[in-house]
């Protein structure tokens, strides 16, 4: 499948402090979450994707067209930046029709497509026509969205897109983005809380201090970390028995056994071939009659990645 | 719904709106507003006081609208036509926006020069009325007072756009552009204007002072004025060709400089 966009070896340096540092990365159609601690330069690489920021070196194509300069471009790109700014004395409606007769959306039938808008970013009826000033984070949250969405753009940046956001909000922006991806289009969400992303999409694109620390399907990065083997939870009748079993085979590296009163067991492996443990468990367990309840990887999630990949970056020096 | 780009001139209109709707809701218009009302009260007392009010007016309402008040409410203006934006940080709407940044500059200074020029033009209009007042509206804008009347009106149209534009551009260059307009109008054009000798060539209000109708600059030797000097007769044109000459290197100087411009000092801290 080809990129989406592509970052060629994007450096951004303001003054003397450096931003971004040769970040080169391909991102591919749907959603990808632009993970990163605070200060990793996400909202710069946006920034620089959306023709808002000059990259000092390097160059960013958006659908195979270079971004700088090309506002022509902005048919086809929309921006929820992560920014509490808006014409404050506007109204929502007049705020996103000013912003879809800039985007060149005709007059005709235009009123009420924007309140098609409103309504399926869940601004309620009744704040449509206050000032924004008066408005909850929330609303504000919901009015930006409306806008990068209004001209039905192919590619959407969203920046922190979740913040302010109730449990509901967030689940209706999560189905939204979804919505879009599934149409065709691609998403790119910025966040620094893991767990907005984890229903959403396994593609990440990583950075920490400027730097790209990891690109690509989740869970492909985290079985391309050698340095951390898997760890399997297992849940069965007879921890005992198959502990025995599986400590000759050599795709185990250790195990750990918790037993409690009732006499059902946990145990808790490790192993660097996640792919031969889980073909062989099956078998054992069979063999042996033993009932497994529950198999799980827990540190086979983005969480575990971001955790490893920050950390070990740390611990050699890189922040 | 998708669009195929609004045409330069729609864009254009957008824009120019959207800054005249930003700027008559701005809380500073209150003290504009303030301060534009001074030269009508100013004549109006002049009338009532001075039993040789036209001849005191011709030499004050040159000065006050072309040498203070258009630089002034220009300065404010200008400078916050883009700045505002960019400190409000809501730039980024209309950057994202499929219309080239010449149209997004372009549309600003011409909003600051219209919603400028407008309330100059309010302004020096009171002023005017109250001074030829006769009894009657119509002698006062007819003939050639009507004729004086809207070229004082263009040039105030003029110097608008030429400080709007000079200021705007500072906005993009310096981080305190009022405080920098302020300081250029001081030493340059109130203080050039005054100096007898080329220097007063420097400030842009003399050229404006130049171009106005005889009638209105036909004092010679008041408190030794460069502005007020008689000019002989070519004088007009070239201070206009010299205002073009500045209009049009202000004007693209100010474009070429926003189309480079990036938002990376919004962004810088939040990286």
């Amino acid at each position: 499948m080809g990129a989406v966009i592509d970052i060629d070896e994007v450096t951004k340096w303001y003054g003397s402090v450096i931003a971004l540092t040769r970040v080169t990365a391909r991102i591919r159609p749907g959603i990808t979450a632009l993970l990163g601690p605070n200060g990793a330069g996400k909202s710069t690489l946006i920034g620089i994707m959306t023709g808002q920021i000059r990259a000092t070196r390097g160059e960013v194509r958006v659908l195979g067209q270079p971004v700088w300069g090309n506002h022509e471009l902005n048919l086809q790109v929309g921006l929820c930046n992560q920014y509490d700014c808006f014409y404050e004395d506007l109204n929502a409606v007049d705020f996103i029709m000013a912003m879809a007769r800039l985007a060149g959306l005709p007059r005709r039938g235009l009123d009420d497509a924007v309140r098609s808008m409103l309504r399926r970013v869940g601004l309620i009826e009744k704040a449509w026509q206050r000032p924004i000033r008066t408005y909850s984070k929330g609303m504000r949250q919901r009015t930006k969205l409306a806008q990068a969405l209004m001209h039905e753009p192919r590619v959407v940046f969203l920046d922190e897109p979740m913040t302010g956001l109730d449990p509901v909000g967030r689940h209706e922006i999560t189905a939204i983005i979804k919505g879009i991806a599934a149409a065709g289009g691609s998403v790119v969400v910025s966040t620094h809380i893991l767990h907005e992303v984890v229903t959403m999409t396994d593609e990440i694109l990583l950075l920490a201090n400027g730097r790209v620390l990891a690109e690509g399907d989740v869970h492909e990065i985290r079985s391309s970390l050698e340095n951390h083997p898997y760890r399997i939870k297992i849940v069965c009748d007879r921890p005992r028995r198959l502990a025995h079993a599986l400590s000759d085979e050599a795709c185990v590296e250790s195990i750990g056994l918790d037993i409690d009163m009732e006499r059902r067991g946990e145990l808790a492996l490790t192993t660097r071939r996640a792919d031969l443990l889980f073909a062989l468990l099956p078998r054992r367990a069979d063999e042996l009659g033993i009932q497994l309840e529950e198999v799980s990887s827990p540190d086979d999630n983005l969480e575990a990645v971001f955790d490893y990949l920050v950390h070990d970056r740390s611990m050699r020096g890189g922040f | 719904m998708r669009g195929s780009g609004p045409g330069t001139i729609t864009a254009l209109w957008l824009i120019v709106a959207m800054q005249i709707r930003a700027l008559l809701r701005r809380k500073r218009l209150i003290f504009l507003t303030l301060v534009l009302l001074l030269p009508p009260f100013v004549s109006f007392m002049m009338k009532v006081e001075s039993g040789n009010a036209l001849e005191s007016w011709v030499i004050f309402a040159p000065q006050a609208y072309l040498v203070f008040l258009v630089p002034i409410l220009s300065i404010f203006h200008g400078a916050s036509a883009i700045a505002d934006e960019v400190d409000d940080r809501t730039l980024g709407y209309l950057l994202m926006r499929p219309i080239s940044r010449d149209v997004i500059a372009f549309g600003k200074v011409v909003g600051a020069t219209l919603v400028t020029a407008a309330l100059a033009c309010f302004s020096f209009s009171l002023s005017h009325q109250l001074i030829y007042w006769r009894g009657s509206i119509g002698p006062v804008f007819s003939g050639d007072l009507l004729a004086q009347y809207l070229r004082v009106c263009g040039i105030i149209c003029w110097g608008s756009l030429i400080y709007v534009s000079f200021s705007a551009l500072l906005s993009l260059l310096i981080r305190w552009p009022t405080m920098a307009a302020i300081l250029y109008l001081a030493l340059v054009e109130i203080g050039c204007a005054y100096v007898p000798g080329p220097l007063a060539g420097a400030a842009m209000s003399t050229r404006l002072m130049r171009l106005l109708p005889p009638g209105l600059r036909s004092i010679e030797d008041v408190i030794g004025a460069e502005v007020f000097r008689e000019a002989p007769p070519r004088e007009p044109v070239i201070a206009a060709g010299v205002l073009l000459v500045v209009t049009g290197l202000l004007t693209i100087w100010l474009l070429r400089r926003f189309r480079s411009h990036d938002l990376s000092g919004t962004a810088e801290g939040d990286q």
